[in-house]
């Protein structure tokens, strides 16, 4: 039947998934992967306007330089597709080696990057010189606490040290990301959002719970994504485009305006 | 150009499509809740449908469906809800297995009698009793004598491939998809799948390729998850605009009208 209210169109919405994965692998499940080949195809298939993209094996092979570079190489010019770096704090103590490492991301045209959560702890002092460096050009940084996949967990430790670094920096806009196992989110979240005015969260593995989050904190710090292609990418961009209780503009601030104004931040 | 697509992306909902999900749950959860009370629940749940062009739905309770609770409250409160929307919900009652054989049996009365036609297990989160043990093999005798329908959370594959041998005029429905479920089937003409799961990029359209479209029925595991859920990986699908009907409501429709559970307004749009 047709729907009583009608909901915006999709391209009304400019859908701008904050994240997708590129590369190819094995992963129980998965038999479709995002590739240079087929990636354009896939984002007008679903009518995703543009694309924060990271490489599969950037998130957890070392070293990561070998995906970023490769991912680099796949977006070369293509204008939809913004490339992300996943990257570790420098070992090396100091601002030099930080700065450097800021510096050549830069230089390649990357404006957002990914933290792995799950390798590198969440303690303040660790990330503080590479934090630092980020927020003199107040790039995005999505803290990634997924597995090989998009489901994560984060853990009581995890939610002190967020708030630590994000306190500490708060010039800088942190996302949380892939932060549902399955079975829900951490109860500390919203907590943590209420208190942490430059935190976000992307609604990787979320059908649920960002409504929560944008009805309490605001659809400002709610950021759409489909987390393909270790999510259908239609469950997600559906389930934006016909949340109720939200205003079209809500939802047109969570489908992509709200990371665009992110992304424009960037020095 | 898929029409059922267009219509969809365009905030239409699904005009001209019947369609029903086949995978609800209503009422009060054991860490949140739904809706307050049946009135509520009517209401609320007439409008999120009307919302996303959902003609019908399957529900079963909520939370008083899992071990340790009074299924018997969740069924009243089904109950509640269908008299107010008979024309838009199509009751599953539901039992604990690990209860005694009489209690069961006279639940299942209880619920034939006033007119229910339909059975959602969910004996996995109930202390994990067996999909063949001796009560839920009591359950399906009943169900057989009684022309009715009986969907699970899931099953092993090695439990439905024997039961619904065992019981063959019996539909039996799997609550979730996953490309595990083929084997079943492809072997057995009873078995078929409500299609929620957090699937990987593609996932749907290898499943009907692999089993065919009349194999699989829109479901959402609403309230708490949201309607959407279901229906955008259905109409994203690369498959035709007839097979994306069947599956969003044709299907469950043919299923529900043979043990006599389909509504008579969606019989309507079901023969037209």
């Amino acid at each position: 039947m047709e729907a009583t209210q009608k909901a915006p169109s999709l391209d009304d919405l400019e859908l701008f998934d904050t994240c997708c994965t590129l590369g190819t692998g094995v992963f129980t499940g998965v038999s479709e992967w995002i590739t240079p080949e087929n990636v354009i195809a896939i984002l007008d298939r679903y009518h995703i306007k543009e694309a924060l993209v990271h490489d599969h094996h950037a998130r957890f092979i070392y070293p990561r330089e070998h995906g970023n570079t490769r991912l680099l190489e796949t977006v070369n010019n293509i204008k939809r597709l913004h490339p992300v770096w996943v990257i570790d704090p420098p070992k090396q103590p100091g601002k030099g080696p930080a700065e450097n490492l800021v510096g050549s991301m830069l230089n390649a045209g990357v404006q957002a990057v990914r933290f792995r959560m799950n390798t590198i702890p969440s303690c303040a002092w660790i990330w503080k010189d590479l934090c630092t460096a980020l927020e003199k050009h107040s790039l995005p940084c999505f803290l990634d606490f997924g597995d090989v996949s998009t489901r994560g967990d984060v853990s009581d430790t995890d939610v002190t040290g967020i708030r630590e670094i994000c306190l500490a920096h708060p010039g800088l806009p942190f996302v949380l990301s892939h932060v549902m196992g399955g079975l829900g989110v951490h109860p500390a979240i919203m907590y943590l959002i209420r208190r942490v005015p430059n935190l976000y969260i992307d609604i990787t593995g979320i059908l649920e719970y960002w409504r929560e989050t944008a009805r309490e904190a605001g659809p400002e710090r709610v950021l759409f994504a489909t987390g393909m292609p270790f999510t259908e990418p239609g469950i997600l961009i559906s389930n934006i485009q016909y949340a109720a209780g939200f205003t079209d503009e809500e939802k047109k601030l969570m489908a992509g305006s709200n990371l665009r104004r992110l992304l424009g931040n960037v020095q | 150009m898929s029409t059922v697509l267009e219509n969809w992306i365009q905030g239409k909902g699904l005009p001209d499509t019947l369609v029903i999900d086949g995978h609800i749950h209503i009422g009060a959860w054991r860490h949140n809740y739904t809706f307050l009370s049946p009135e509520e629940a009517a209401e609320k749940s007439v409008h999120l449908c009307d919302a996303h062009g959902i003609d019908a739905f399957c529900s079963v309770a909520g939370g008083y469906t899992h071990q340790g609770a009074d299924y018997r409250k969740g069924n009243d409160f089904l109950l509640d809800v269908w008299r107010m929307i008979p024309d838009r919900m199509i009751p599953f009652l539901s039992v604990n297995p690990n209860d005694s054989e009489s209690n069961i049996i006279s639940e299942l009365d209880r619920m034939y009698s006033e007119g229910v036609r339909c059975i959602k297990l969910i004996n996995r989160y109930q202390e994990n009793y067996p999909g063949d043990g001796p009560n839920l093999m009591i359950l399906y005798e009943y169900a057989s004598e009684h022309n009715m329908i009986v969907f699970n959370h899931a099953w092993t594959n090695e439990v439905i491939m024997e039961i619904s041998e065992m019981f063959p005029g019996v539909t039996f429905i799997f609550g979730h998809y996953s490309n595990t479920r083929d084997p079943v089937l492809n072997s057995r003409p009873n078995v078929y799948t409500n299609i929620w799961n957090y699937g990987n990029l593609g996932w749907i359209d290898r499943g009907i390729a692999n089993c065919g479209p009349e194999k699989f029925m829109l479901g959402s595991d609403g309230f708490l998850n949201p309607l959407s859920a279901g229906i955008g990986p259905v109409v994203f699908s690369s498959v035709s605009d007839d097979d994306k009907r069947c599956i969003l409501g044709l299907n469950c429709a043919r299923l529900l009208d043979t043990v006599g559970a389909l509504p008579e307004n969606l019989k309507l749009s079901f023969l037209s």
